[in-house]
């Protein structure tokens, strides 16, 4: 198959990338408590985590990753760079699973059968109600869930604003919108729950 | 006065009037105290908000201990030891790092790669030959992080080996994948304890590798040095550390998109090109490498790097083949498609374009007889600046 020259490389000649480089002048540092930061934020972003990739375990490493990242960066606004890059990770985390997930499931093998462990029923209804609110979460946008879950992780419009990159005057109305998704989204779930049984 | 916006009685509610535009809040208010009509859609919208805490609340997390913040200083401090630069003072001696350590095993098998693929495609389609198979998922949650670097890498290359079974390469256990693995176990063999790093001459690499003796040293300094001897062979093919992230991750930056683009901008346009083929971008920290495999034959090489503030480049290489039976070689190489003609196959540009999260951008360029494909949350021109330092 030939497939000259259409499709070199569309790469920026010497000239064009050539701009002028303007490193922002750095502002003078505000020293900040990052053990104080830690100690009022780190369930908190483990929560946020949590409910981003899903598995305790893996939130809480990358929780304290980005704290190790956070303090060889030292930024001037921590939480909300803690929750910006905490978000980050988690998108990137989602990706790998997903990508893990397809992998498994070329290779799954039919024989995989799920072990299933018997609850009482009040447990299994806990859990029910759990994975009802999951699956409401993951059916709405990142976008809402990312901002829902960084108000309920405490985070001032300021700081949401920051984070999600949106005009703080915004952030009230995607917030807005954010809850009713959500309230609906497990309203729908609870109908076809019902439904079912 | 017109009615409040839904926005603005949930800002009322969460006490964060103070973030709409000057004179709205006292608006918002007096008309709440005025208007019946906004009252009564204030308690729908209360109502609504404690539904969405409660269910929140419903999906939550047992309380994790906290770790000792002295462990997450040491781990910090540890890893920006590993970033100084060669002929800087001696490295202290610190705790065991786990991110870095599972980092420094990506490095080396990222930038051995990188290496090979470069010598692959100068050498054209007779020279391709086996390259162990690594099944090499993001080692920071499944390395074992007990072990020493060196070990790890081996085992990885040996079980790679073996599972390279079911591929054409499978007897080809030829000069260049053994020589690739010699490097790669280097450590483990020990060397001359104080052989020196010179990133200038290529042809030192493999003795760089296996040098700076590792037996006897307690597994942290084990480490250290390994990531050290990664930056060096980074440098034997043509990435660029010392990393720039000091000058170009500004600290004081706010995590906005339209700074991340200028510091990108200028991280990117501060990189320089390297000489020889560089399969990642030389100067950023590599994340992973993988080989995705979706269907049988259909392979990408898969390298993320971080960019400032946590964002991710993803780098995808369609198109690679990598077997000793040249014949089969061809057959992939000439079924591999264009980007607009690839629109079926889970792994064409096409496909993972329409899976671009929001706010990403895909630029895809010729690479040998394959493709390059790389993603990231930077605008076109951004990620155009990136790939001019791969080459």
């Amino acid at each position: 198959m030939e497939r000259s020259g259409a499709h070199e490389p569309v790469l920026p000649g010497a000239g064009e990338g050539a701009q002028a480089i303007h490193l922002r002048r750095w502002r003078s540092k505000v020293s900040v408590d990052w053990g104080e930061v830690y100690r009022s934020t780190f369930q908190e972003l483990v929560r946020f985590l949590h409910r981003k990739v899903w598995d305790g375990e893996r939130a809480r490493d990358l929780a304290q990753e980005v704290f190790v990242r956070a303090l060889r960066h030292d930024p001037d606004q921590p939480r909300a760079w803690v929750f910006k890059v905490a978000m980050n990770l988690a998108r990137d985390e989602a990706r790998t699973v997903l990508r893990r997930k397809r992998h498994l499931a070329l290779l799954k093998s039919e024989s995989e059968v799920g072990v299933k462990v018997a609850t009482p029923e009040d447990e299994l209804a806990s859990q029910e109600r759990w994975a009802q609110v999951r699956r409401a979460l993951d059916a709405i946008s990142d976008r809402d869930r990312e901002v829902l879950l960084l108000w309920d992780a405490g985070l001032s419009y300021g700081e949401i604003s920051e984070v999600m990159e949106l005009s703080p005057g915004a952030v009230g109305t995607t917030l807005a919108r954010a809850r009713r998704r959500l309230v609906e989204a497990h309203g729908q779930m609870e109908q076809e729950h019902a439904a079912h049984s | 006065m017109r009615h409040i916006a839904d926005g603005e009685l949930h800002a009322y509610l969460d006490g964060a009037l103070s973030h709409l535009p000057e004179g709205r809040g006292d608006e918002v208010r007096r008309h709440l105290e005025e208007c019946s009509v906004c009252r009564e859609r204030l308690r729908d919208e209360e109502e609504l908000r404690a539904q969405a805490r409660e269910l929140l609340a419903g999906a939550d997390l047992e309380e994790v201990p906290l770790p000792p913040f002295e462990e997450l200083r040491a781990r910090a401090a540890a890893a920006e030891d590993s970033q100084t630069p060669e002929g800087s003072p001696p490295r202290r001696r610190g705790p065991l790092l786990q991110f870095p350590l599972a980092w420094a095993a990506t490095v080396v098998l990222a930038l051995g790669v990188g290496w090979m693929g470069g010598e692959l495609w100068r050498s054209g389609p007779r020279a391709i030959r086996a390259v162990p198979e690594m099944r090499f998922e993001d080692r920071r949650s499944e390395a074992d992080l007990d072990s020493p670097l060196g070990v790890n890498v081996r085992d990885d290359v040996a079980g790679g080996s073996r599972t390279a079974s079911d591929s054409p390469a499978e007897t080809g256990a030829d000069a260049l994948s053994e020589g690739v693995a010699a490097e790669l176990t280097g450590p483990v063999e020990g060397g001359p304890p104080e052989a020196e790093v010179n990133p200038t001459t290529p042809e030192s690499a493999p003795a760089v590798v296996g040098g700076r003796g590792v037996a006897g040293e307690p597994s942290e300094e084990r480490e250290k040095t390994a990531v050290q001897e990664v930056r060096a062979l980074g440098a034997r093919v043509g990435a660029v550390p010392p990393t720039p992230s000091a000058a170009v991750v500004s600290p004081d930056m706010p995590p906005g998109r339209e700074a991340m683009e200028d510091e990108a901008d200028a991280l990117f346009s501060s990189l320089p090109a390297s000489e020889e083929t560089s399969m990642a971008v030389p100067g950023l920290d590599l994340l992973a490498v993988e080989w995705e495999e979706w269907t049988p034959g259909e392979r990408a090489l898969y390298i993320r790097q971080l960019l400032p503030m946590g964002d991710t480049l993803e780098l995808r290489y369609l198109g690679l083949f990598m077997g000793s039976d040249p014949e089969a070689a061809n057959t992939l190489l000439t079924q591999s498609r264009a980007p607009e003609e690839a629109s079926e196959g889970p792994l064409s540009p096409k496909v993972m374009e329409a899976s671009l999260p929001p706010g990403w951008n895909q630029v895809v360029m010729r690479w040998g007889r394959g493709w390059l494909v790389a993603r990231a949350p930077l605008s076109v021109e951004s990620l155009r600046g990136i790939l001019r330092a791969l080459h």
